[in-house]
């Protein structure tokens, strides 16, 4: 858009209009925030000209929550905007912390059937034959969980089946 | 329960089926039986019958009687040539009551076998169920009685008859073996004697498919490979058992009565004898005596004296 200029030919009408459009373009002091005219309203933001300021107010606006943080702990320091973390973490039943390194583990033999989840153990996490005949229930096994199974039918002399028995194939 | 087990191949190949053996699929071997115990009978062992005046235990008797010729002579009553002096025809009769020999007939029962011992059921005998269905060795006597033997005893009393006796003239038909006279109807001059003879079945003409029982050998199941009437089973397990039957209650027994007052019979004979007369007369000279002679009339009717049936007691 053109700058709005006055000619000292432009009629009076020409003068009013292009003096409403400067006015318009300049905007209504008073909706400005703080400021009741321009020249303050720009001086207002001479402190964002410097970025240490900046940064100054924004570490100014932040600050650390450590609700629900349990043992762990976010220090702030909004002198130098470092965020660290403070924590008291111990070791709970069966799991160690090592506050050195930060790391937890579970402890050897740490982990009993509480921590586990009904179905969570797959076959993948069974290793090969690993599973002795103490460790199947009582009626555990059918015939379903045979390996090729072969069956065997008693009859009577009447041809009633009497007994059957399942076994596993070769 | 105590059938014998067999192991029916007709399955998948992934299914094995043990059958206890039904009344057709035990033929074979309970027909063996029958033959072993015949060919035990035919070499006179326990349980045969025999003609005999001693030995054993006597069954029963039966005399054979014979009409007889009879003369009476009447001396001539002194110097009365052509007189007929001949003694009256009432008082001339053939003979009625004359005694041949006594037949005895026996069996012979003395020493039943003893019951197989466990050894010998361990490797001879076979597989079959108990109450509970669980498969075992049949070392019960009652087991293998049961199963197997009462089978045989019926088959032997009102089947095939394999194993029994009969009395008859002529044969009974096929495989039957002539045991010998049993009983011989004598008559006058022996002019009409009828022979009774003993035959005893050795063996049937149809007998089913072999069908093998399974047996443990060397705690495996295996079937047995031979059920002939000379194999393991036959001789040393079902034989005996068989034949031990012959000691207890009337299994396997004789008896020879004059009517069927038990059991059933297995051949009727009869003791006759001539019924008729001829007379006949003629004249001794020096001294004169005059004679009347009743001769058995040869071609008239006989008149039956006594009769006995051969029974079976089992």
């Amino acid at each position: 858009m053109a700058i709005t200029t006055i000619n000292l030919t432009d009629p009076v009408s020409t003068l009013i209009t292009k003096t409403n459009t400067i006015s318009t373009d300049l905007g209504d002091a008073s909706t400005l925030f703080t400021q009741n005219n321009a020249v303050a309203a720009i001086n207002a933001l001479e402190p964002f000209s410097d970025s240490d300021k900046i940064i100054e107010i924004a570490r100014t606006g932040l600050f650390e929550d450590n609700t629900n943080g349990g043992g762990i702990n976010l220090a702030y320091d909004s002198s130098s905007g470092k965020i660290s973390i403070t924590s008291n973490l111990v070791g709970g039943t069966g799991i160690t912390y090592d506050s050195s390194v930060g790391n937890f583990s579970i402890t050897n033999l740490g982990v009993d059937s509480a921590q586990l989840a009904a179905l969570a153990v797959s076959s993948a996490k069974i290793a090969d034959d690993a599973v002795i005949d103490g460790k199947i229930a009582d009626s555990a096994v059918g015939s379903a969980e045979l390996k090729t199974p072969v069956t065997l039918n008693i009859y009577d002399e009447n041809g009633v089946i009497v007994k059957t028995l399942f076994g596993a194939g070769i | 329960m105590s059938r014998p087990l067999y192991y029916d191949a007709s399955g998948a190949s992934n299914v094995i089926n043990l059958r206890a053996m039904t009344d057709a699929e035990l033929d074979a071997l309970a027909h063996s039986v029958r033959v072993a115990y015949a060919a035990q009978l035919n070499a006179g062992g326990e349980g045969s019958l025999f003609v005999g005046s001693s030995g054993s235990t006597s069954i029963g008797s039966l005399r054979d009687t014979v009409s007889t010729q009879e003369t009476e002579g009447t001396p001539s009553p002194g110097n009365q040539p052509g007189t007929s002096q001949y003694p009256p025809s009432a008082s001339v009769n053939i003979g009625h009551d004359q005694s041949a020999a006594l037949t005895y007939f026996r069996q012979r029962r003395t020493t039943p076998p003893s019951f197989p011992n466990a050894a010998t059921l361990g490797t001879h005998s076979y597989l079959c169920l108990d109450g509970s269905y669980d498969i075992k060795v049949a070392k019960d006597e009652s087991d293998i009685i049961s199963g197997i033997i009462n089978v045989c005893l019926d088959e032997l009393k009102s089947g095939d008859l394999v194993g029994s006796y009969k009395v008859q003239i002529d044969s009974p038909g096929t495989n039957w073996a002539d045991k010998g006279a049993w009983f011989i109807d004598t008559t006058y001059n022996n002019a009409a004697n009828v022979t009774y003879k003993l035959w005893l079945r050795t063996s049937a003409t149809s007998v089913n498919a072999d069908v093998l029982p399974l047996k443990l050998d060397s705690n495996e199941i295996k079937r047995h490979t031979d059920i002939s009437s000379t194999s393991g089973i036959v001789q040393n397990v079902l034989l005996p058992t068989m034949t031990r039957r012959l000691s207890t209650g009337t299994s396997l027994c004789y008896d020879v009565d004059s009517t069927i007052s038990a059991g059933v019979s297995r051949g009727l004979y009869i003791n006759t004898r001539f019924k008729q007369e001829v007379e006949t007369l003629s004249i001794q000279s020096s001294p004169q005596i005059y004679f009347r002679t009743a001769t058995p009339k040869t071609n008239g009717l006989k008149e039956e004296v006594a009769r006995r049936y051969l029974l079976y007691l089992g």
